[in-house]
């Protein structure tokens, strides 16, 4: 969980920060950082581009908040925030690599980051399962079963369909169990071992 | 698949969902709050730098990028008669006549078309064509990121003003390429880049302008 949810700041606080304060701005951070930077970092995979998207997202917080009127959750406004600036950095570095594909390849359609075959302990760890992901559907699945996004909502966020998202999900619901299956199998083995004794 | 696999798979989704909420929250790097101030500062003083630019939404200096490589194709050129004096808009006949067509730039015409007729046009078309382009931006509702009833909206403003930044190196370069190039090569190709990203630009203001309300023309 990003943990947006439970984030929650004094009103005053926000009044302040409207008002320019930036000690005010500085405690919204404080209360904030650790949400956006994960959401960031399970969104993109990268440390580097998740440091990147929190201050771009701060950066942005400090420069809009004075239209901030309330009717959501500060929380939600944040998170849409950081989500809008993961999807943004998405968009560019996808973009670039499918150009990159497409010339390589001949293809203009879809591609998959290949699973790691060479490692497959990786596939224990459900981080790397999450990384084996494309960018896309990384994006969709924790936006989806974790942030609890809709996938009318994904959809409006990605300019694409509803289907589109749902369709994203399933494919990387589908790998990511393959992914975990082994894992899980090598886990719960020694248990049935000891069991069977 | 065997049926009892797959009526488990609901199960087993919601038990990935369930694994990954469970996974453990990271704390935000060190110092990166310095960062944040550090680049809103970079960001305020490159906004001034912007205006000076852009002159408050209308590209000034961009005219000037233009007229200089006029000046330089010296005998020959013609760009100025392609464009409208009212309107802004370039005449069809002066321009289509060298590869450039009207709709060239209009929105709906998808910027692979765009890409594909720029490929096509002359000299003269391109600066046509960017001199139209600009008027068309200054006909936009103004747009000023640092004054009250600002139009920006939060999403869009990282790429708006990306985009000018990008425009305000291409002048630069194109100001550069056409002293310094003996052939059109150089600077052609910056014009066409240089087209490509002020269409962007204007859609992005004219979808801005819509979303803050603004009834405009059909631009």
């Amino acid at each position: 969980m990003s943990g947006f949810a439970n984030r929650t700041i004094d009103p005053a606080f926000v009044r302040r920060a409207q008002r320019g304060d930036m000690k005010a701005h500085e405690i919204i951070y404080r209360q904030f950082a650790d949400p956006v930077y994960t959401l960031a970092l399970r969104m993109t995979g990268s440390p580097t581009v998740a440091d990147d998207i929190l201050q771009e997202s701060f950066v942005e917080v400090i420069r809009g908040i004075a239209k901030f009127r309330g009717d959501a959750a500060l929380a939600t406004w944040i998170r849409r925030i950081a989500v809008s600036r993961c999807l943004m950095h998405m968009r560019a570095a996808w973009n670039r690599r499918r150009r990159l594909f497409s010339e390589i390849v001949g293809d203009g359609g879809t591609f998959e980051i290949p699973a790691n075959e060479e490692t497959p302990e990786l596939a224990m760890d459900l981080e790397a399962a999450l990384d084996s992901l494309s960018p896309t559907a990384r994006a969709v699945v924790w936006l989806h079963d974790v942030e609890g996004y809709t996938h009318k909502e994904i959809a409006e966020m990605m300019n694409r369909t509803a289907s589109f998202s749902k369709s994203q999900l399933a494919r990387a619901h589908k790998r990511l169990r393959q992914r975990l299956a082994p894992a899980a199998e090598t886990a719960v083995a020694p248990v049935r071992q000891a069991m069977t004794a | 698949m065997a049926p009892d696999r797959m009526d488990n798979r609901p199960a087993e989704d919601a038990g990935i969902a369930a694994a990954l909420r469970a996974m453990p929250r990271n704390s935000a790097p060190e110092g990166a709050w310095r960062r944040v101030l550090d680049r809103l500062e970079d960001q305020q003083r490159l906004e001034t730098r912007r205006r000076r630019y852009w002159g408050g939404g209308a590209a000034v200096a961009a005219g000037i990028a233009a007229a200089v490589i006029g000046l330089r194709l010296g005998a020959g050129f013609s760009g100025a008669a392609d464009v409208d004096a009212v309107s802004g808009n370039p005449v069809p006949g002066a321009v289509a006549a060298r590869g450039a067509s009207p709709a060239a730039g209009e929105a709906g015409g998808g910027m692979a078309d765009l890409g594909q007729q720029l490929e096509q046009m002359d000299m003269d078309a391109l600066v046509a064509l960017s001199r139209f382009q600009e008027r068309r931006l200054r006909a936009l509702p103004p747009f000023d990121t640092g004054g009250a009833g600002q139009i920006v909206e939060v999403g869009s403003f990282g790429l708006t003003t990306e985009l000018e930044d990008q425009i305000a190196l291409l002048d630069e370069g194109l100001i550069t390429a056409t002293f310094d190039a003996g052939d059109q090569a150089v600077p052609r190709r910056i014009l066409q880049e240089r087209a490509l990203l002020m269409q962007d630009l204007f859609d992005m203001r004219r979808a801005e302008a819509a979303q803050a309300g603004f009834i405009y023309a059909d631009f």
